[in-house]
């Protein structure tokens, strides 16, 4: 019996084949996992590596400590960090008769789909949802201690359309998308979903009268990674995503119609909507959002009811028309009409900034000053969207950059103010006094004007230049802030002429205002402007000063590292590929009308862009555009087992400290090929454990604490809960508080120590350049001033527990469409005083005292034709002789590397590692390093740049001199290991069978003959 | 057409499965280069040479029953599969990750099918018999 059941091919054809199988698999598997082990482990919360150290006894190997106890205090801490953030970020930006706050317990009905479907943050990488029990919504946080009584019967209206899936599209029941995105996530699919009023039952009606001492209208408009928003109807009924759809309109309507005795709006949303309705239907007070996070509604509804004074103010202009700005003329997607005429599909497409340092605000108020004094045909008609008699000012900008309202009133006055021209610095005192009856917090705004001569280098009229949060001053109670300014931020940028910045001789202007249109207003009645002359508001003198410079008393031209700034983005100016006339006239302030920026559709490259673009690519070999180095390269020691150091014997040593060579001389070219290709794989050779990087910035993504920061062990344990999903960075902006984002960037430290990882994907700064842009949730303002400061501020507070940020996405990515290769142009005075500025503060280093941010994501896109990851001028002339940076610099998701993203070349302008890129990177670099000398000086330059900053970095926590670092096998590999034993072992047993089989057949045929 | 007819008589179910095997493996063949590679993964030389070996030995099986070589070809398969996804790495972590919007083109979802069946069906082929067992010669009966 058992003998015919061995002799059975019938049994050990089938089982042989299906071992064959999963021994394949499990072998192909085995390798996928090994590639990708750094995710996976994260995902899964276990460990690739381990330390191991005979001899830590007694040795404190915890370098960066937190100041907690528990992951639930740490939790606890980074809620209650949110909700000041969105305390303080909120904006009131109107409240008419003083309708807010409501009274406590007041009886309120909220209307809109969106009342029950928030939107907390964006989607994309940065997208992220938070636990249920943790996350407050309209409903908890107005319950929490009876705030405001809630129309129940609406509530559950709108719950019940909500889970019938009254918005459902691909599958996706709502707008808590977490780690989500491309088109699914995009309001391209989510349209405006609004149920209209036409469904409101005689019941629902009915219970407005019970809740109508305020009707609380949420106007959302979500955005995300991979999409810009849509510029056509946002459904079939509006003519824009950000403007009001029929729907909301009905429902607005109802609410102007009901019983209700104030009427509120609250904008959750990241982009600036189109709000010129709010008095067609009665608004008392408006109130910005932004995207809250998981517990930021806690604090909207603290103000609603006056337990906060909001003290926010706006860091983006809203216009009436959102296609208003120069800005919008050239947004979106165009093509190089000769396309076919480039070999590089990747390089087909192109983006142009003619509206050169006109953005946002900057293009607003500098129009407004020009029609007010009648210069540079301001008032024509050109560029005019929402004006009916050629541009007028009030038609067009509904609430100013800057704006912001209060429960009580303040009262500003400059007590004193002192130039230091040697030293490009000047000082304001400001004495700010609460002249209402609630207490609160101010924002001190201060704006800088540069002397403008016709036809010379382009000056906005009022740039900002200082900000400062006061605490809470008391009724009646003064505070004193001082201001400390660099001039070199009122310097302009000369890219026509002397190439460098400059600060022209004339009269400088620095003024307060409670808005950039109020610090302009201030400065021209300085000029002797008023209302008479067509000003919106008449300003106050008393609130400017000014300074006449006469001579140079400072070089403008050296930066902070001394080193001469000149020109470095020639290439990226689109001007650069004239042949005689310029192909661009960038708007200019001396004339308006004629230099409103045209759209460039239907340009054609021209064919030296085109020999540029072929330089930098090769589908096969490298691209002309590099040059091998000489292919001898045992000048260079690899995997040298003469010395045993460690990568923690390094901690606090110099970039140039010669031991550095010494511990890069151990490392194979196989193990800085893997390192470099994402930066996160162990090196046994240094015993540098595995870390982790991990996509923000508004949260640590798909992240969970660990029970103990400090168990470096084997078995240290990772909780199930995840990190706190803070607000968007747009409601970060809106608190104009340096002190409040640290704490925040401390608060990622932290979670980062628990946790989240060495490398944080955050904070980003590119610049809102329209309202358009799909990834503005993530970035922080219109403008490169307040965007430096908070990203320097936050990246600084991370960067205290250990964290590596990488500030992204450098530069130029300011939106989503073609955001792959799109060839990016723009001059230099824009690129150096908006785009720059906004990532400089953080980048820029004076000595030990101001550190640089230790890290920087480069962008998808192309300077020019040039992709960022290739632009040596940015990395090494701007980054690194300018600035003094020395941080890592990785990718954006490490892809493309024959059409875009070639690793040749970006080694040799300074990129050190390639995000999430997989193995396709190091089997580019590593046969070739061995032969090519340049290239292995450079990999070995960019390991060099990781480790000292790992060695800096939290990355050190629980590393000793005499450590060591073991692999773990984990389940899955265990798992693999022994399906691919298992497998084995069947397939050699049934084959034999079936070869014993095959024998006994043969035998039995033989004896049958 | 009377030596098709005496070819296929001694064949038996397991030839026309791994002859479906062979039929998909060339259309997976076929679509693969027709398609070509992408900017995130190019054509994968080593992926089209196992396919192709793996083409010839199904031919081979085919015309002469090897017996236990009808593996040869199921295996390559599994390998083609296996080399092929594992080039095509970048590109799914760039679909998955929604990075940019892609999503699995027809032609890959296409040339998966094909594999996935050839595979199949070559699974079964190496289970069931390619040639009908041969009948004995009768004995001359005696006079």
């Amino acid at each position: 019996m058992i003998k015919d059941i061995l002799k059975n091919q019938k049994i050990w054809r089938p089982v042989a084949s299906a071992c064959l199988l999963v021994n394949i698999m499990a072998i192909a598997g085995n390798a996928v996992t090994q590639e990708w082990s750094g995710y996976i482990n994260k995902f899964l919360n276990i460990q690739g590596t381990a330390i191991v150290d005979d001899e830590s006894e007694n040795k404190d190997t915890t370098y960066f400590k937190s100041e907690f106890d528990s992951y639930t205090d740490v939790r606890d801490n980074a809620r209650s960090i949110a909700k000041d953030v969105q305390a303080e970020g909120t904006v009131l930006m109107t409240n008419k008769n003083d309708a807010l706050p409501l009274a406590k317990k007041s009886k309120v009905t909220f209307f809109s789909y969106s009342s029950v479907d928030v939107a907390y943050g964006g989607t994309g990488s940065g997208g992220v949802t938070a636990s249920a029990e943790r996350e407050v919504d309209f409903s908890k946080a107005c319950a929490a201690d009876g705030r405001l009584e809630m129309n129940p019967t609406m509530d559950a209206f709108y719950k019940g359309k909500l889970e019938s899936g009254f918005m459902a599209k691909d599958g996706q029941l709502t707008r808590k998308l977490g780690g989500g995105w491309g088109p699914n996530a995009t309001p391209v699919s989510f349209q405006a979903p609004e149920v209209p009023s036409s469904e409101f039952t005689n019941d629902l009606k009915e219970s407005f009268n019970d809740y109508s001492d305020a009707a609380i209208f949420v106007l959302t408009r979500i955005g995300g990674e991979g999409n810009d928003l849509i510029t056509t109807s946002a459904s079939e009924d509006a003519d824009k995503y950000l403007a009001l759809t029929e729907d909301e309109k009905s429902v607005l309507q109802a609410m102007k119609d009901g019983p209700f005795k104030k009427r509120i709006v609250l904008v959750n949303t990241f982009n600036t909507p189109e709000l010129g309705w709010l008095d067609e239907y009665n608004i008392d007070a408006c109130l910005y959002i932004g995207g809250p996070g998981e517990c930021g509604l806690d604090s909207v509804v603290d103000i609603l009811v006056g337990n906060v004074n909001p003290s926010g103010r706006l860091a983006d202009t809203y216009a009436y028309d959102t296609f208003s700005s120069p800005a919008m003329q050239n947004y979106g997607d165009f093509t190089f009409v000769n396309a076919e005429s480039i070999a590089n599909a990747d390089s087909r497409k192109y983006l142009m900034y003619n509206e050169g340092i006109y953005v946002g605000y900057r293009y607003y108020e500098t129009r407004y000053e020009d029609s007010v004094l009648g210069k540079g045909n301001a008032s024509s008609a050109t560029g005019s969207f929402a004006s009916e008699n050629g541009w007028d000012y009030s038609e067009e900008v509904q609430f100013p950059f800057g704006h912001g309202l209060s429960y009580t009133t303040f009262e500003e006055s400059i007590t004193a103010f002192d130039i230091d021209a040697k030293n490009k610095s000047a000082t304001m005192r400001v004495t700010v006094k609460n002249t209402g009856d609630a207490a609160g917090k101010h924002t001190v705004e201060l704006y800088g004007q540069a002397p403008y001569t016709a036809g010379g280098i382009e000056k906005s009229s009022v740039q900002l230049i200082g900000f400062a949060k006061t605490d809470i001053i008391e009724p009646d109670q003064s505070l004193e802030v001082t201001l400390e300014i660099d001039l070199s931020d009122l310097a302009s940028y000369d890219y026509k002429n002397a190439k460098t910045y400059v600060m022209e001789d004339g009269t400088y202007y620095f003024a307060l205002g409670e808005s950039a249109h109020d610090a302009l207003n201030n400065i021209l009645d300085l000029k002797g402007k008023s209302v008479q002359d067509g000003m919106d508001a008449e300003g106050d003198a008393s609130l400017v000063r000014q300074w006449d410079k006469n001579g140079d008393e400072a070089d403008y031209s050296l930066s902070a590292t001394l080193n001469k700034i000149t020109n470095q983005f020639e290439t990226a100016d689109i001007n650069h590929y004239a042949e005689g006339k310029d192909i661009v006239t960038y708007l200019s302030r001396n004339d308006w009308q004629g230099t409103w920026p045209k759209n460039m559709s239907g340009y054609s490259a021209p064919a030296k862009m085109i020999a540029d673009m072929d330089a930098l690519y090769s589908p096969i070999n490298e691209p002309s555009a590099y040059t091998p180095g000489d292919k001898d390269t045992s000048s260079i020691t690899t995997g040298s087992t003469a010395t045993k150091y460690n990568i923690a014997m390094m901690m606090g040593r110099d970039y140039d400290d010669e031991n550095w060579d010494t511990l890069l001389d151990q490392i194979s070219i196989q193990e800085m090929a893997d390192f470099n290709k994402q930066g996160r794989s162990a090196i046994q050779s240094i015993g540098l454990p595995e870390t982790t990087a991990v996509d923000g910035p508004a949260a640590w993504t798909k992240s969970h604490y660990k029970e103990k920061y400090d168990d470096y062990s084997e078995t240290a344990k990772v909780t199930e809960e995840a990190m706190v999903l803070y607000p968007t960075e747009t409601v970060i902006a809106g608190t104009w508080n340096l002190d409040l984002t640290h704490r925040l960037g401390v608060s990622f430290g932290e979670e980062g120590l628990w946790g989240g990882g060495v490398g944080w994907y955050g904070p980003a700064a590119n610049i809102h350049r329209t309202p358009y842009s799909g990834r503005n949730f993530e970035y922080y303002s219109e403008d490169g001033f307040i965007s430096g400061k908070l990203c320097e501020s936050e990246s600084k507070g991370a960067m205290e527990k250990g964290v590596i940020p990488y500030l992204k996405h450098f530069f130029l990515n300011d939106q989503e469409t073609n955001r792959i290769g799109v060839c990016t142009f723009a001059n230099e005075q824009a690129i150096r005083e908006i785009y720059l500025r906004a990532f400089q503060d953080a980048f820029e280093t004076t000595g030990e005292d101001d550190k640089a941010c230790t890290g920087v994501m480069g962008a998808f896109n192309r300077l020019g034709v040039t992709w960022t990851g290739h632009y040596g001028n940015l990395w090494k002339n701007v980054m690194g002789k300018e600035w003094g940076f020395t941080g890592n610099v990785t990718t954006d998701f490490g892809q493309k590397p024959q059409t875009l993203m070639d690793p040749l070349l970006a080694y040799e302008a300074g990129t050190t590692m390639f995000c999430t890129s997989g193995s396709s990177f190091s089997e580019i670099v590593a046969p070739r390093a061995s032969a090519d000398l340049k290239l292995l000086a450079n990999m070995r330059e960019a390991t060099h740049r990781i480790l000292y900053n790992f060695a800096n970095s939290l990355a050190m926590n629980g590393l000793s001199s005499t450590s060591r670092i073991v692999d773990i096998t984990t389940w899955y590999e265990a798992a693999l290991i022994a399906l691919i034993a298992v497998s084995a072992v069947g397939m050699v047993l049934s084959i034999g069978l079936l070869g014993y089989s095959a024998v006994d057949g043969l035998r039995k045929k033989k004896e049958e003959n | 057409m009377a030596f098709i007819k005496k070819f296929l008589s001694t064949k038996a179910a397991g030839f026309y499965v791994s002859l479906a095997s062979l039929v998909l493996g060339l259309l997976a063949l076929i679509v693969y280069v027709a398609r070509g590679g992408n900017s995130y993964s190019p054509v994968s030389i080593p992926a089209v040479v196992v396919l192709v070996l793996a083409i010839v030995t199904n031919v081979l099986v085919l015309i002469k029953d090897f017996g236990f070589l009808a593996y040869v070809p199921y295996i390559l398969y599994i390998v083609t599969l296996g080399i092929w996804l594992n080039s095509e790495m970048l590109y799914l972590s760039n679909v998955f990750t929604g990075i940019d919007n892609n999503s699995l083109d027809p032609a890959w979802i296409v040339m998966v099918l094909f594999l996935v069946l050839a595979i199949a069906t070559g699974f079964a082929a190496t289970v069931m018999k390619i040639a009908k067992k041969k009948k004995e010669e009768p004995l001359p009966e005696e006079k």
